[in-house]
């Protein structure tokens, strides 16, 4: 019996101990997840500060003498195209295959690939252009991919002189190739017998054609011109030229055809956009940033997949980004003198024929190129933009869209936001708390509470909804009205309280707090329909008839759904929590601090202005703060009472989009791991540590608040 | 002067701004609650269909909606007119300016019907064209008969329905063979004899369907055969199928105690039937549904956990740097804004756990992702990390209402902590516990910008509880009564034919929200006052 008493006291006492661990490890768990949370997000956004991966992979020797050379989509074949006249192509199992180039006559003296790789110009011995379309079919065998060379001629022309330069554009089938003769430029186009001459008057040392075959850029030297072509029954535009700083000695346009990469002999690679002149109806050449470096550029390669370029110097070989105007890295065991460079179609690779006759290849990771501190926090010139500016615009209709993804517009917006929100919140929330605490009837505390706790649970869908389809075309239609309410309606109280110390005092004292909240209540709803009243006498008296219009000539924007709406919405949300921490602040000041204060002469109102307000202040920073981390964050107001664009503007009668409302719509269309997922998933963070440093605050200072009071109730 | 320093010390207009501040924060909350109250109260009420007469000679038959100043021209009244027809008319509003009608009467033979497509229809009948003949919309016969053709459709609409879900359960088998068939075919393991038995199982399935599909074309073509002919108010002539109508009414003839009965016929279908016409008519029971599911599967974790952290805080800890530590963690848990939540439930449930889940258990199905994408248990675990401070300080509270001394007591007694705890504390401390998860759920449920990265649809293709096996289906994703304000409300194709749905919806979650907050105040308020008397 004793026996069995004691091993239940054991088995107790063991279960016990199981339980402390238990519950003191679930304890932990909290903080745990909290710093798992912020770990999790800091290394879902780490990849973001990572550079280029480059990794050299292996080099060839190249048949004959080589001209230039691609890779296939896979990077599983590469193809060399060499002065025999002949397409070479390597491919993985290590063997080589030849496409004999039709009626070329060897040896060629220039060869060009178009920008997606699906067409092959050449000048051979004869000095005739012949160009031939490529592509590589995957077929499939027994659940094997394999690929499958195709090359066809597509079309030559006979050239008098000697051809310098040769540049290839094929879009949707339709082959344009442009020629440097020695007095400028020619372009020959398939279907088309005599080619077109762009008279420079001078040799041409460089040329690019853009993708769409219409924009052909070419330098003489020092001069830098470009034309339309026209297409269709589109009449060309006028050349464009601008001077450059050194004479060019590479060239090729960036994905998107907008902007023109100019390599010269200085080292320097400068971007070039055409842009509305001075003279309206005009256009001019635009210098759009540079990359600076050392040794003549001997190359150009854009990348098929974004803004990345490659620049190929004599020594050496970088890896560059448009956007971010950002050397990403350098290419490692770059070969000497390289005489082509090119990056694979799915821009994960590299290929170069190197000065030593061989062919090298790299795997490539850019991880997220097109981000950088200053694109994500300072201005940047985008193509299209005449300057730099803070832009976000993540997602665009085709792949040479140029994702703007600066954070400022959004941070902007979120605090434009929680200041509309806090303006209306702060005041009033403590206000309101100050009023329960200290003046109001007993009856009304305890309703009041209550209810604005009920306040604070509801959900911010249907404040947002209601904001957004009810108050929104409200204020719309009332305005002018709005803004008078917002400006009357703290004189008119005020009046109305000067009025009310008027009555004879033995009255004000008989008729009790209930019937002055009445007549508050009375003055605040005559003051409503007052200035809802002579809105639309004051707008056909001072405004013309329609204070919107008005406002619209006056060249003040208005959208519908605004800054001063979400700051009222987000107001409401915002007020029970700063009412709820303010109360709590003004009702913990010890009552002997105010009933001392009362014995010594002072009025109600100057015990609670020089006793209970200063005490509870740290309590109502706090509940300021805990107000403005809750405005910061809140989402489904901001989404449905905004408009969502996120426009940087500070103006009350403009929308915004606030960071948390971006991921809201955003992120469930990202891609994992992408750049976009990436750059939310840091906005997400960054309201993370913003909300972290706000209500960390608002607990220290309360805790020294409680600190404070504990000595002095003691 | 002086005069003026004593009123301003006086303080009564530094009293007066205060209580307007206090006056405007609950009239604010008054307003809205009465705002959503009167007009989604007022929506399935069903309201009279007014002709009028255009000053160029057209009719229109709708029902009126609000009227407002033209603001093209000054001074004229415009009334916007719910028109409905939509196949006829193109849209189903139509602003009819005061000075254009010449008449306006209330039709007593005009009807309304509303649709299972294309919205409602107003118009006249003419004639009814049922199984055993047809019936003109004068004989005293054509509401019974068209009650009874009613009946009739919704009935064969019930067959129809049941025998395609048999022609689905019938498939079952054999789609989870063919599944295990290229499973293990992946895996390089024979698979002739699961062939063998898939083929077998096909057969089965074969002959029964036979049995089956023959029935479906006599049914449609049953449905097909009745239809009602109506006339719109232009004269157009229109046959609606019986079994396209929901409701039909001579809304103008009704008496009030009718009207009273399509009322609450409304309201049976808003709250227990399924979406119809990209969710802008018809009834959201699968966003109730998916809400209710969501906020349990929420609390079955969140309560453990926030009653833990709560008793650990509380028992076992003492104010160490760890534990204020752990209080600072709560703090900024219940600061942080909830699409944080949500971008990291987007982040790591879903795309890391749920990504490891499918390449470990659902390899077979792979690139099609089964726990790799938004799903009701990713969401309900993302609220619950968010919820967890409302559980653990409601618990707190509960737990320092237990007087010390029945603490010690227990402990005089010989109990263990453990036992004390379990026998003592935690019954006392349970209706902190209960107001705690009150709150947790009415949070949860009000709580939507995280569940729109972790799984909530506008319209889920199923709910995540059925009869298939294993009955309850976490990874699918589900509807909510939040999203589908939002959705409904901001992203519809025809939001102003939406609009009352979503404020009805938007009454339904304020109700829901509002009654468990109540619930958790009542309960909280005894508590506090039990605290007051421990104290003593």
């Amino acid at each position: 019996m004793a026996h069995r008493n004691s091993s239940r006291l054991h088995r107790a006492r063991a279960v016990d101990r199981l339980v402390a661990g238990a519950i003191t490890a679930g304890g932990s768990l909290i903080l745990l997840a909290v710093a798992f949370l912020m770990a999790f997000l800091v290394r879902e956004t780490l990849p973001l500060m990572r550079g280029a991966e480059l990794g050299s992979v292996a080099s060839a020797p190249a048949p004959a003498r080589a001209l230039a050379a691609f890779d296939d989509e896979y990077r599983e074949n590469s193809m060399i195209i060499a002065d025999d006249a002949t397409l070479h192509i390597l491919t993985a199992a290590g063997g080589t295959r030849s496409l004999a180039l039709e009626n070329a006559r060897p040896p060629l003296s220039a060869a060009a690939l178009s920008a997606d790789g699906r067409a092959v110009a050449v000048v051979d011995a004869e000095q005739t252009v012949r160009v031939y379309s490529f592509r590589m079919r995957p077929t499939w065998a027994g659940g094997r991919r394999a690929l499958e060379p195709n090359l066809d001629y597509v079309d030559s022309w006979p050239s008098g002189g000697q051809i310098r330069l040769l540049a290839l554009s094929a879009h949707e089938d339709a082959h344009v190739v442009v020629i440097g003769t020695d007095d400028g430029a020619a372009v020959l186009r398939v279907g088309e017998d005599a080619p077109r001459q762009l008279a420079l008057g001078a040799a041409a040392t460089a040329a690019a054609i853009a993708r769409d075959g219409r924009q052909v850029w070419i330098a003489s030297e020092r001069r830098l011109t470009w034309f339309d072509l026209g297409a269709g029954a589109d009449e060309p535009v006028a050349p464009v030229a601008a001077m450059l700083a050194a004479p060019a000695t590479a060239m090729t346009v960036v994905l998107g055809d907008v902007t023109c990469l100019v390599g010269d002999a200085s080292g320097t690679v400068t971007a070039w956009q055409v842009v509305a002149g001075s003279v309206a109806g005009e256009r001019e050449l635009d210098r759009a940033g540079s990359f600076a470096g050392s040794g003549q550029v001997t190359a150009l390669a854009p990348s098929e997949r974004d803004k990345s370029l490659l620049i190929v110097r004599p020594e050496r070989a970088t890896v560059a980004h448009l956007t971010t105007r950002r050397e990403l890295g350098e290419v490692p065991e770059f070969p000497l003198n390289a005489r082509f460079a090119r990056f694979s179609p799915r821009r994960d690779g590299i290929v170069a024929l190197g000065g030593d006759g061989r062919l090298h290849r790299w795997s490539l990771d850019l991880r997220h190129p097109e981000t950088s501190f200053t694109s994500l926090f300072l201005p940047v010139r985008y193509e299209g933009f005449v300057e730099p500016e803070l832009v976000w615009q993540s997602t665009g209709g085709t792949s040479a869209f140029e994702p703007k993804l600066s954070l400022m517009p959004l941070l902007v917006g979120t605090f434009k936001g929680a200041l509309f929100a806090l303006l209306f919140s702060a005041p009033c929330g403590v206000a309101a708390a100050l009023y329960v605490s200290q003046f109001a009837p007993n009856r009304l505390r305890v309703v009041a509470k209550p209810l604005v706790e009920l306040m604070a649970a509801l959900p911010s869908v249907v404040i947002g909804f209601v904001a957004a389809l009810l108050l929104a075309p409200l204020v719309q239609v009332n305005l002018l009205g709005t803004l008078l309410l917002v400006v009357m309606l703290p004189i008119a109280v005020v009046l109305a309280a000067a009025g009310w110390s008027l009555l004879p005092r033995g009255l004000g004292r008989r008729v009790g707090l209930w019937l002055e909240l009445g007549a508050v209540a009375a003055t605040m709803a005559v003051t409503i329909a007052v200035a809802f009243g002579i809105d639309g006498w004051l707008e056909s008296a001072l405004f013309g008839g329609n204070f919107l219009t008005w406002l619209h000539d006056a060249g003040i924007a208005y959208d519908q759904r605004n800054a001063l709406v979400v700051g009222f919405a987000l107001g409401f949300a915002v007020i029970p929590i700063i009412f709820t921490l303010a109360e709590d602040a003004f009702s913990n000041v010890p009552p002997s601090l105010v009933s001392a204060s009362l014995a010594l002469g002072a009025t109600r109102w100057q015990a609670a202005s020089t006793v209970v307000v200063p005490a509870a202040s740290p309590g109502l920073f706090a509940a300021v703060m805990t107000g403005l981390g809750r405005a910061v964050g809140e989402t489904m107001i901001v989404l449905m009472a905004t408009g969502n664009t996120p426009v940087l503007s500070l103006s009350p009668f403009n929308g915004m989009r606030t960071m948390s409302a971006c991921i809201a719509v955003e992120l469930p269309e990202a891609a994992h791991g992408d750049t976009l997922y990436r750059v939310l998933i840091l906005t997400a963070l960054l309201l993370f540590l913003m909300t972290f440093v706000i209500n960390s605050l608002a607990v220290m200072v309360a805790a020294r608040l409680r600190r404070r009071f504990g000595r002095l109730a003691a | 002067m002086s005069g003026l320093r004593s009123w301003l010390a006086d303080g009564v207009a530094q009293r007066w701004l205060s209580a307007a501040a206090i006056m405007l924060s609950l009239g604010m909350i008054g307003g809205l609650v009465v705002v959503v109250v009167v007009i989604s109260g007022a929506a399935f009420w069903p309201r009279p269909l007014v002709e009028f007469t255009l000053a160029d000679g057209n009719r229109v038959l709708g029902e009126e909606t609000e009227r407002e100043p033209d603001t093209a021209t000054a001074g004229r009244i415009r009334t916007r007119i719910k028109v409905a027809n939509r196949e006829v008319l193109g849209a189903d509003f139509r602003w009819v300016p005061d000075t254009e009608v010449v008449a306006r009467r209330l039709p007593a033979d005009a009807w309304l019907l509303e649709r299972r497509e294309y919205g409602a229809f107003h118009g006249f009948p003419v004639a009814l064209s049922v199984e055993t003949g047809s019936v003109a919309a004068g004989d005293p016969a054509f509401p019974s008969t068209l009650g009874t053709a009613m009946a009739r459709a919704r009935a064969l609409l019930a067959e129809e329905r049941q025998l395609l879900r048999r022609v689905d359960r019938l498939h079952a088998p054999v789609a989870a063979l063919e599944r295990k068939i290229t499973a293990a075919e992946r895996r390089g393991r024979d698979v002739t004899t699961l062939r063998e038995r898939r083929d077998a199982v096909a057969a089965h399935e074969q002959a029964e369907l036979g049995g089956v599909l023959e029935k479906l074309p006599a049914i449609r073509e049953r449905l097909s055969r009745e239809s009602l002919l109506m006339r719109t108010t232009d004269g157009v002539e229109k046959s609606v199928p019986i079994s396209a109508i929901v409701r039909a009414m001579p809304v103008n003839a009704l008496s009030t105690s009718q009207k009273l009965s399509v009322y609450a016929s409304r309201w049976s279908e808003f709250l227990f039937d399924e979406p119809r016409e990209s969710n802008t008519e018809g009834g959201i029971f699968p966003a109730i549904f998916g809400t209710a599911l969501m906020v349990m599967l929420m609390t079955i974790v969140v309560v453990p956990l926030g009653v833990v952290t709560a008793v650990y805080l509380n028992e076992y800890a003492r104010d160490t740097f760890f534990t204020r530590a752990v209080r600072l963690a709560l703090a900024n848990l219940a600061g942080v804004p909830s699409i944080v939540f949500g971008a990291f439930g987007l982040a790591f449930f879903v795309w890391t756990l749920g990504g490891a889940l499918d390449r470990l258990f659902f390899a077979d199905v792979l690139p099609n992702p089964t726990f790799g994408t938004g799903g009701i248990l990713w969401a309900s675990l993302t609220l619950a990390l968010l919820t967890v401070p409302v559980v653990v300080v409601a618990t707190e509270e509960g737990l320092q209402a237990v007087p010390q001394a029945v603490r010690d007591g227990a402990r005089a007694l010989g109990a263990t902590r453990w036992q004390t705890l379990r026998r003592v504390v935690l019954p006392y401390a349970s209706p902190g516990i209960l107001t705690g998860a009150i709150l947790a759920v009415a949070r949860g449920a009000g709580e939507v910008a995280p569940l729109m990265l972790t799984g909530v649809v506008k319209l889920a293709p199923a709910l995540a509880v059925d009869l298939q096996p294993p009955f309850l289906h976490l990874d699918r994703k589900f509807m909510h009564l939040g999203f589908h304000i939002y959705d409904v409300g901001f992203q519809s194709p025809n939001v102003e034919a939406a609009k009352a749905m979503v404020y009805v919806t938007v009454l339904v979650l304020l109700v829901l929200v509002v009654a468990l907050n109540l619930t958790a105040i009542a309960l909280r308020t005894r508590l506090r006052r039990r605290l007051r008397s421990a104290a003593v």
